[in-house]
C-alpha cells in the first residue's frame, strides 16, 4: 500500500478523535463547580445584572449547554477555538505563538534524552553487571523518579546560580535584540540569520530545562535499550555475525542496536507524549513561554477556552505521534508491511 | 603434515558456575584437507560447544584449554584479531536454526556482501554485490536478481539456509563446520541441503566438520564419524565401520534407533534413561546407567580410548562385546 495514501487514511480519523476529546473536555468544563463569569468580569461587576447579562451574551453562555457545545464544535471544524477570556485574543492565534517554544523544548529533551539513553544502554548491556551497569541503573533511576519541579530547581540553582555556567530562566536574554522569528525555533532561526550570538544564547538557555524534561526519557531508554540489547545479543544472527569475523563495534551497532531500537521505538513515541506533558512544569520552572505554561495560566484564570484549546492541541499531538509511531516502525523493519 | 586441516587435542571446556565439572573433556579430533568428518551424539553431548570453541564463539562464561591447530595455526588461546580473521574466510559456520540465524533487518545481498567485505577490505560495494549474486547462484536459489534485496522472512526454511550457505561459502574457506544444518528443515528439503553442501564442499575441496545427531544423515555424507557422549568422544570410526562393526554400546544404540534398523531388529526399544549432564556425571563410564553390558569395573573406572580394527572405542569390553548383527537378532 502506499505511504501517502496510508498518511491520508490514518489523517482521516483524526477529525473523530479531536470530536471525542472536544466532548470529554467540554463534560469536563460543565462538571466544574467554577464560574466561568468570575475569570471574566470584575467582582463589582459581577454584582452588577447588567453587566453580567451583557458578558453572559457576549461569551455565549445564556445559551444551553447542548448549544453551548454545538456551536464550540462547529467553530472547532471551522478552526476557530474562540477568544481567550484572558488574553482576549484568538486562542488559536496564542497557541500559534507559544508551540515553536514548546516544541523546541520537547525535541531538544527528547533527542537529549533518547540520544543519551540509547547510547547508556549499549553501554549498560555492554558493560552489564559491572561498576558501569550500576552506574547506569542509577541515573536512569533518579531520571525517572525524580519530580521535574525538584530536578529543574536543583539544576538552575547549581549551574545557573552556583557554578554561573549557564544562564538563568527564560528562553533568551531579555536585554538581547530579539530574533526575527521564520521557524520560530530560536536556535534554528539564529543559525538561518546568521547570528552566532543569538544561537549560543538561544542553546545556553535550552539546554538546562531541555536536559532536566528529557532526564526521565533517558531512564526510560536507557532500560529498555539495555534489556533489548541482552535479548538481541543472546540471538543466533548475532552469533553468526561474529562467526563471519565482524568486529565488536560492528556486531554492537550495526547487527545489534537496530534489532534492539524496535521495541524502543513505541516507547519513544510514548515519550514525546510524556515530555508534552511534563513540559507544563518544566516551561513554568524555567519561564518558558511555551504552550505548557500557556496551559497554566489559563487554568489559573479559569480561561475556559484556552483550556479547551490545549487539551485539543495535545489530543492531535498524541494522534500525529502515533501516526508517526507506526510510520517509523515501516521504515526501520522490513517485516512491517503499510496496511 | 598439511594434509591436516584441523587438529584438536584434548580439548577441555568448562563453564562459570558448574563447579569444575567439564562439559567437554578431553576432545580430540582431526579433519583432512577436503575431508567430512561427522560429529554425532545426542543433545547435550558437547558438539557444539566444542566446534564453537575452537571458532572464539563461546561467550566469556566458558572456559576453554587444550589445543586446537588448524592449519598448524593454535585457535586455542589466539587473539581477537587472529581468530576473527580466520573466522568467516578459513572457517566458516552454518547454523542450526536458518529462521533465527539471519538478520531480521538487513537484506540478504547485505548479509552475503558484509562476509566478502569483512574479508576483503579492497572489495567494492558493487563487487561485493555481483559477487552475492553468483553466490545466490551456486546454492541455486531461484530468481537470484530479485532475491539479492529481500529480507530474510521473505524466504522458506529451506531457502534461508541456501542463503547461510552462500555465506559460508562466500570467501572459499578450507572448512566448513555445519551445525545440524538440517535439523530444523523439512524432511523433504534436508536432503536437498545436504545434497547441496557436499557437492560445494567437494567442489572447492573444502573440509566438512557435519554435527547431528541422526546417524542416518552421516551415511551418505561423511567419510569419518566421532560419537560423542556427555562431552567426551566414546568412539571414532570409519563411516562403513560404524554401521557394520560398531564398537561402543552407545553408537549400537544409536544405530538401534534409526527407523530402518527399527524395522530389521523388530522395534527394537531406543536408548533408555537420558544422558546426564556435566554437574550430574555418573563415576567409571559416564555410559554405564544406560548401558545393558555394564559391569561393576563400568561403575568404577573411566574406560580409555583404545584401537579394535580399524576403529577406536572407549569401553572396558573392548573387543569382548557380541557382534552387532547378533545382538540385534537375540534382542
Ligand atoms: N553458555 C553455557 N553455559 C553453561 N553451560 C553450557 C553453555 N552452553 C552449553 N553448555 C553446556 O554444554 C553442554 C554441551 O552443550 P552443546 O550445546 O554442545 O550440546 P550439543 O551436543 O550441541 O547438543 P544439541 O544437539 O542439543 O545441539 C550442555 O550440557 C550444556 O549444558
Ligand atoms: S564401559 Fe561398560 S558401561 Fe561403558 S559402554 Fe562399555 S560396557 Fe557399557
Ligand atoms: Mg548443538
Amino acid at each position: 500500500m502506499n505511504a501517502y495514501r496510508y498518511v491520508l487514511r490514518r489523517l482521516a480519523g483524526l477529525p473523530f478523535l479531536l470530536l471525542g476529546v472536544v466532548t470529554v473536555a467540554f463534560l469536563l468544563s460543565q462538571l466544574s463547580p467554577a464560574e466561568p463569569l468570575a475569570s471574566i468580569l470584575s467582582e463589582r461587576q459581577l454584582s452588577n445584572p447588567e453587566a453580567v447579562a451583557a458578558a453572559k451574551a457576549r461569551w455565549g453562555l445564556d445559551r444551553s449547554p447542548v448549544e453551548q457545545y454545538l456551536y464550540y464544535v462547529k467553530n472547532v471544524f471551522e478552526g476557530d477555538l474562540g477568544i481567550s477570556f484572558r488574553t482576549k485574543q484568538p486562542v488559536i492565534e496564542d497557541l500559534a505563538a507559544r508551540l515553536p517554544a514548546t516544541m523546541e523544548l520537547v525535541l531538544a529533551a527528547l533527542f537529549l534524552g533518547v540520544g543519551s539513553g540509547i547510547v547508556l544502554g549499549v553501554v549498560a548491556a555492554r558493560f552489564r553487571d559491572t561498576v558501569v551497569d550500576q552506574l547506569v541503573r542509577l541515573i536512569a533511576l533518579f531520571g525517572s523518579s525524580l519530580p521535574v519541579f525538584w530536578s529543574g530547581l536543583a539544576a538552575l540553582s547549581i549551574f545557573s546560580v552556583q557554578l554561573g555556567l549557564l544562564p538563568g530562566p527564560g528562553r533568551m536574554n531579555p536585554r538581547a535584540a530579539a530574533l526575527d522569528p521564520i521557524t520560530g525555533f530560536n536556535t534554528i532561526d539564529a543559525i538561518l540569520r546568521g547570528n552566532m550570538a543569538s544561537f549560543s544564547d538561544a542553546v545556553t538557555h535550552l539546554i538546562l530545562p531541555a536536559a532536566v524534561l528529557g532526564w526521565a526519557t533517558t531512564g526510560v531508554i536507557s532500560r529498555l535499550v539495555r534489556a533489548s540489547m541482552l535479548d538481541v545479543l543472546g540471538q543466533d544472527y548475532i552469533l553468526m555475525a561474529k562467526a563471519k569475523g565482524s568486529s565488536g563495534l560492528r556486531i554492537l551497532f550495526h547487527h545489534a542496536l537496530r534489532n534492539a531500537l524496535l521495541p524502543a521505538i513505541t516507547v519513544i513515541g510514548y515519550s514525546f507524549a510524556y515530555l508534552l506533558t511534563g513540559a507544563v512544569l518544566t516551561e513554568t520552572i524555567f519561564s518558558w513561554p511555551g504552550v505548557g505554561s500557556y496551559a497554566v495560566e489559563s487554568a489559573r484564570a479559569l480561561d475556559y477556552p484556552a483550556i479547551m484549546g490545549v487539551t485539543m492541541l495535545g489530543g492531535a499531538v498524541f494522534v500525529l505521534t502515533n501516526l508517526a509511531t507506526d510510520l517509523a516502525y515501516v521504515l526501520v523493519d522490513p517485516r512491517i508491511k503499510l496496511q | 603434515m598439511s594434509d591436516i586441516l584441523l587438529d584438536v587435542r584434548g580439548l577441555d571446556i568448562a563453564f562459570f558456575g558448574m563447579a569444575g565439572q567439564r562439559s567437554v573433556r578431553d576432545v580430540s579430533l582431526t579433519i583432512a584437507r577436503g575431508e567430512t568428518v561427522s560429529i554425532v551424539g545426542e543433545s547435550g553431548s558437547g558438539k557444539s560447544v566444542s566446534m564453537r570453541a575452537i571458532m572464539g564463539l563461546l561467550p566469556d562464561s566458558a572456559y576453554v584449554s587444550g589445543s586446537a591447530k588448524f592449519l598448524g595455526q593454535e585457535l586455542i588461546g589466539a587473539s581477537t584479531a587472529t581468530l576473527r580473521s580466520l573466522t568467516g574466510s578459513r572457517i566458516a559456520m552454518i547454523f542450526q536454526d536458518p529462521l533465527t540465524a539471519l538478520n531480521p533487518l538487513l537484506s540478504i545481498g547485505d548479509q552475503i556482501s558484509e562476509a566478502i567485505r569483512i574479508h576483503n577490505r579492497d572489495v567494492s560495494r558493487r563487487e561485493a554485490r555481483e559477487r552475492a549474486l553468483q553466490l545466490l547462484r551456486d546454492v541455486a536459489i531461484p530468481f537470484p536478481e530479485k532475491r539479492l534485496d529481500q529480507y530474510p522472512h521473505e524466504f522458506s526454511g529451506g531457502m534461508r539456509q541456501r542463503v547461510v550457505i552462500a555465506i559460508a561459502i562466500a570467501n572459499k574457506p578450507d572448512l566448513i563446520i555445519a551445525d545440524e544444518p538440517t535439523t530444523a528443515l523439512d524432511v523433504t528439503v534436508q536432503a536437498e541441503v545436504l545434497d547441496l553442501l557436499r557437492r560445494l564442499c567437494r567442489q572447492n575441496g573444502t573440509g566438512l566438520a557435519l554435527i547431528t545427531h541422526d546417524l542416518g544423515v552421516v551415511a551418505g555424507m561423511a567419510e569419518r564419524v566421532y560419537v560423542m557422549y556427555a562431552g567426551s568422544i566414546v568412539e571414532a570410526a570409519l563411516v562403513d565401520d560404524i554401521f557394520e562393526r560398531p564398537a561402543h554400546p552407545y553408537t549400537r544404540g544409536l544405530l538401534r534407533s534409526l527407523p530402518k534398523m527399527k524395522d530389521q531388529a523388530k522395534r527394537l526399544e531406543d536408548i533408555g534413561g537420558t544422558p546426564p549432564t556435566a554437574a550430574s556425571l555418573p563415576t567409571g563410564c559416564a555410559f554405564h546407567p544406560r548401558c545393558s553390558f555394564a559391569t561393576d569395573v563400568c561403575r568404577k573406572e573411566t574406560p580409555r580410548l583404545n584401537s579394535y580394527g580399524r576403529s577406536i572405542a572407549a569401553c572396558h569390553l573392548g573387543g569382548s562385546l557380541p557382534a552387532f548383527e547378533k545382538e540385534i537378532e537375540t534382542a
